[in-house]
Parts: structure tokens; C-alpha cells; sequence
């Protein structure tokens, strides 16, 4: 089963962990910019580190067999530095018209002050005037007001709900997003957030329509096959192989290429396949036959 | 192969899209372009209107997207004085993401005088990217043709590293001297040494030396 990570940190993994993934049959993946874990305090780290998601990681994730899609935006926790954001959403409009770009995110909330909104409706405005879908962070701390505060501003702001893919869900936000008519991402976590017994329940309670899982790996303590230890989990649980191939490839996929930057059929083959397209399209002769995988 | 006037390449490129092409008259025309800012996000733009079709009556190898990329690059030449040309191309190899910066080196060979860019492939001999130290390698003949020889050898050691074959880098053989002989053998004797496999391009390119008259 060719199965889709919507939502991994893999700029803080290793080669292993990709080489495990593939394995495992995660075929795509979403990267969204957030924080490294310590504030920068220069806009041009932005410019950097969005370059290397839309560079070097997309690279390396090709390697593995991987196709690597990016989020671009500012991320709640250092919207808080006001001069820093200024330039960081000054860099946005360029970067979010990169190819690979299939979404603003993750923009969202943290600590849920003013600056965060101000930053957060910028975003809004940018996702309207480049036509992309949002992938919106909730907050972990006093999250169930910090969600329905997040949709009553897409409200507010008139922003389509079936573009916004909310995030980090747990049961008590889950009913309120699907009600809004939103996106609804749960981050399968080893400690905290969501686990794998959980969201099965939450999939035989509540259906596969508009619901996806992501590991959200990066450099704390997770996991990068969460989504497959889901997958496995729905199935040991009895839920249909359709149920599960919806809730973890066709909903991504479907999510994503509202931005008009997914190509379905691309997508739909693995990375490595197109590697050698691209050595044709060079009209490069390698020395070595190409590397396909069946 | 001559430099081709903005014009021709226009027309060529409406053959296969004119929706793109409109576009990206338009977007020439447009104040956003007068700003760098503009021609970089013109620059990025370009991938999602055009695609990879090959161009039939454009250098082989160049897709409709670098066609599009050519006609940027020499717009914003156009309206900069010479001096700041390779700057800008540098700046847009940058801050390009995979696609525009194998769009960029696939280009200098095709870019007036094209001896300005050195500096940008110099920086493309160092990447771990294998599809962009291909399109520098392997798409053209700049590296044999504009390189200076210090990092011409370091092109040719690096494609070992890299696992990209030798025999691509066009016009190699005229170039190879004794320094790069010389780094070639010691990276030989390292990879004994080690009990390591010693890669066949190594002899191979060494063998290109001897057949020299
Ligand atoms: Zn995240």
C-alpha cells in the first residue's frame, strides 16, 4: 500500500529514517516550514531554510524513492518577533510561487496573542492572492479555544473552508473542524498528541471523509512511520483496506491539489521513476542503466 | 550556436503553448518585472506555466520552462548595465529552488558572453545534488570550454564522487593534464590503501590522457 506523510519535519532526520520510510511505503511526503526548535533571529535564515526545503531535502527525499512537496509560511512561535516577522512575510510572496509549494502553512497558533493573529490573517490574504490551500497549526496549550478561534477567523475572513487542513487534532477539536467543513490532520505521536489506538477509534466513530494522519516527525521525540503503524493499526482494527487507502493517500492527495500544483499522475508514481525521466529529458545518457523500482 | 533573438524564441515557444507565452509577455511587460524581486518570482513562475515539453528548434536538451528561462534572463540583461549581469544570475542560482537551478546552468552555455558565469559553476562543481551537477556537467559543453583547470579537475573528481559517468562531460579530453592525472592517481592509491574498489572512471579518464598525441 503506497501510503502519503502529509505532514514530517525531515530536514531533522536522518538518511535511515527515509531509507525506513520508504520501506515502510510512505511514496510522498508534505515538509511544512516551521521552527528548528530555537528562534532565528535573521530573516535571511528564513530565505536559507526555505531554499533548502525546495533544494537539498526535496533531493534528498528522491534518493529514497520519496516524492517531497514543501508548505511555505511563518510559523506562529516566531511571529511573536514582530521585526522578524515583518521580513519573514515580505520573503513569502516569492517563495510560495516555487515549485513543489502546495500550500501556505504552517501558520497557526501558539501562545494565541494579537501578533500571532495579525501574522496569521496576513497569511490568509497571501493564500487568497497565490490561490493555495492553508495547513494551520493548533496549539497545544489551551488548544480546543485556540482551534475555534482559528475557524472563527477563516470565518470572518471569508476564507473557504474546504482550502484549510487544521492540524494536531484531538476528540475534542475533531467534531468542531469537521463541522466547519475543514480539513482535519492528527499528528500520531509517541507520548503525546494523538496515538495510533486513538485515531481508530476516531476513524470508526467518525468516517474517513476530510481526515488524514502525519507523524509530524522532527527533531523531538517521534516517529517517522507513525503513518504506516496507523495504517496497520486501522487494519488490525478491521477497518477496510478503501477506508484506510482514504484516510492516508487519496485525502492528501486530494487536499493538496486543490493548490493546482500536484500533478495527479506524477504523484502517483514514485520519485525515483522520475528521476530517470528526468535523465531523458537531459538527454543525458548515464553510463548505468537507471535504478527502476517496480 | 548563436544567440537567438528574444523574438524567435517566443515564437518557437507559442508554437506548443501560447497561454504561457501570453503570460509571460505579460509578465515581461509588467511594472513587477522592473524590480529583481519580480524577475526572480518571474524566474520561479515560468516551471508551472510551462512544463518539461522539449522545444524541437531550441538547443537540445532545453525544456519549454528553461526556453522561458532564457527569455527572463535576457529581458532582465537588457534592462541592467553588463556589469551586473552575472551578479544577478547568481543571486537567482541561489535562491532558485532544484528546478531553477539546473534551468540556470543548462542556460550558460547559451548566455551572452558566457565566460561571466564562471563564479555560478564554479559553486554547481561543489553540489551533492546529482540532477544539478548534471545539468552543469553533463548538458553542455561549458565546463571544457569555460572552466578554468583548477576547477575543471574538481568537476571531474567530483563526478566520481558523485557516481556520475566521466564520459559525459563534453570535450574533456583536450583538458585533462598532469595535476588532474596526478589527483587521479592518489585518489587511486587512497581508495587501495582502504581495500576499496578503485571506480573504472578513474582509469578511464587517465587513459584519455595517454591517447593525447
Ligand atoms: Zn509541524
Amino acid at each position: 500500500m503506497k501510503l502519503f506523510d502529509p505532514h514530517i519535519h525531515m530536514t531533522s532526520r536522518t538518511t535511515d529514517d527515509y531509507q525506513a520510510m520508504a520501506a515502510a511505503g510512505i511514496a510522498a511526503i508534505v515538509e511544512p516550514a516551521f521552527w528548528l526548535g530555537q528562534p532565528r533571529t535573521h530573516v535571511g535564515s528564513f530565505e536559507d531554510y526555505f531554499g533548502s526545503l525546495l533544494g537539498w531535502e526535496r533531493f534528498r527525499a528522491q534518493q529514497f524513492g520519496i516524492r517531497h512537496l514543501s508548505t511555505i509560511g511563518l510559523n506562529p512561535k516566531e511571529a511573536n518577533n514582530p521585526a522578524l516577522a515583518e521580513g519573514v512575510l515580505a520573503l513569502l510572496p516569492l517563495h510560495l510561487e516555487k515549485p513543489g509549494v502546495v500550500a501556505v502553512g504552517e501558520i497557526g497558533f501558539d501562545d494565541q496573542t494579537e501578533a500571532e493573529t495579525r501574522v496569521f490573517v496576513a497569511q490568509l490574504e497571501l493564500a487568497r492572492a497565490h490561490e493555495l490551500p492553508i495547513l494551520v497549526h493548533t496549539p497545544h496549550r489551551d488548544k480546543k479555544r485556540g482551534t475555534l478561534y482559528t475557524l472563527e477567523l477563516l470565518r470572518r475572513h471569508n476564507f473557504p473552508m474546504e482550502l484549510a487542513l487544521i492540524d494536531h487534532n484531538n476528540e475534542e477539536t475533531l467534531p468542531h473542524v469537521l463541522e466547519a467543513g475543514a480539513w482535519a490532520g492528527h499528528s500520531i505521536y509517541p507520548n503525546t498528541k494523538m496515538d495510533e489506538g486513538r485515531m481508530v477509534a476516531l476513524v470508526q466513530k467518525y468516517g474517513t471523509a476530510r481526515i488524514l494522519v502525519n507523524s509530524a516527525a522532527d527533531w523531538g521525540v517521534s516517529d517517522p512511520l507513525k503513518v504506516p503503524k496507523t495504517a496497520a493499526a486501522m487494519a488490525a482494527a478491521g477497518i477496510s483496506e478503501d477506508a484506510i487507502v482514504q484516510v492516508c493517500w487519496n485525502n492528501p492527495v486530494e487536499f493538496f491539489a486543490q493548490s493546482g500544483r500536484l500533478d495527479l499522475a506524477t504523484v502517483a508514481t514514485r520519485a525515483v521513476v522520475d528521476q530517470r525521466e528526468l535523465w531523458e529529458g537531459n538527454s543525458v545518457l548515464r553510463g548505468q542503466a537507471p535504478v527502476i523500482e517496480d | 550556436m548563436p544567440i537567438t533573438g528574444m523574438s524567435t524564441l517566443l515564437t518557437q515557444l507559442a508554437e506548443t503553448n501560447a497561454p504561457a507565452v501570453a503570460w509571460l509577455r505579460a509578465a515581461l511587460d509588467g511594472t513587477g518585472f522592473e524590480s529583481e524581486i519580480g524577475v526572480r518570482t518571474t524566474f520561479a513562475q515560468a516551471a508551472r506555466k510551462f512544463g518539461e515539453a522539449i522545444v524541437a528548434s531550441a538547443p537540445p536538451g532545453l525544456t519549454a520552462t528553461d526556453v522561458a528561462r532564457w527569455v527572463i534572463l535576457l529581458e532582465a540583461f537588457a534592462r541592467r548595465p553588463t556589469d551586473e549581469h552575472a551578479g544577478l544570475a547568481l543571486r537567482l542560482f541561489h535562491g532558485g529552488e532544484l528546478g531553477e537551478q539546473v534551468s540556470m546552468l543548462r542556460l550558460l552555455p547559451h548566455l551572452p558572453e558566457p565566460a561571466r558565469f564562471v563564479d555560478l559553476a564554479r559553486e554547481a562543481t561543489r553540489t551533492n545534488v546529482v540532477p544539478v551537477f548534471e545539468a552543469l556537467a553533463c548538458a553542455s559543453d561549458y565546463p571544457a570550454r569555460w572552466l578554468p583547470d583548477d576547477a575543471l579537475r574538481q568537476l571531474v573528481l567530483k563526478a566520481i564522487f558523485l557516481d556520475v559517468s566521466v564520459a559525459q562531460i563534453r570535450g574533456l579530453a583536450p583538458r585533462v593534464d598532469a595535476e588532474l592525472a596526478r589527483m587521479l592517481e592518489d585518489y587511486a592509491a587512497e581508495r587501495r590503501a582502504a581495500g576499496r574498489v578503485v571506480p573504472g572512471d578513474v582509469a578511464w579518464t587517465l587513459a584519455l590522457m595517454e591517447k593525447r598525441p
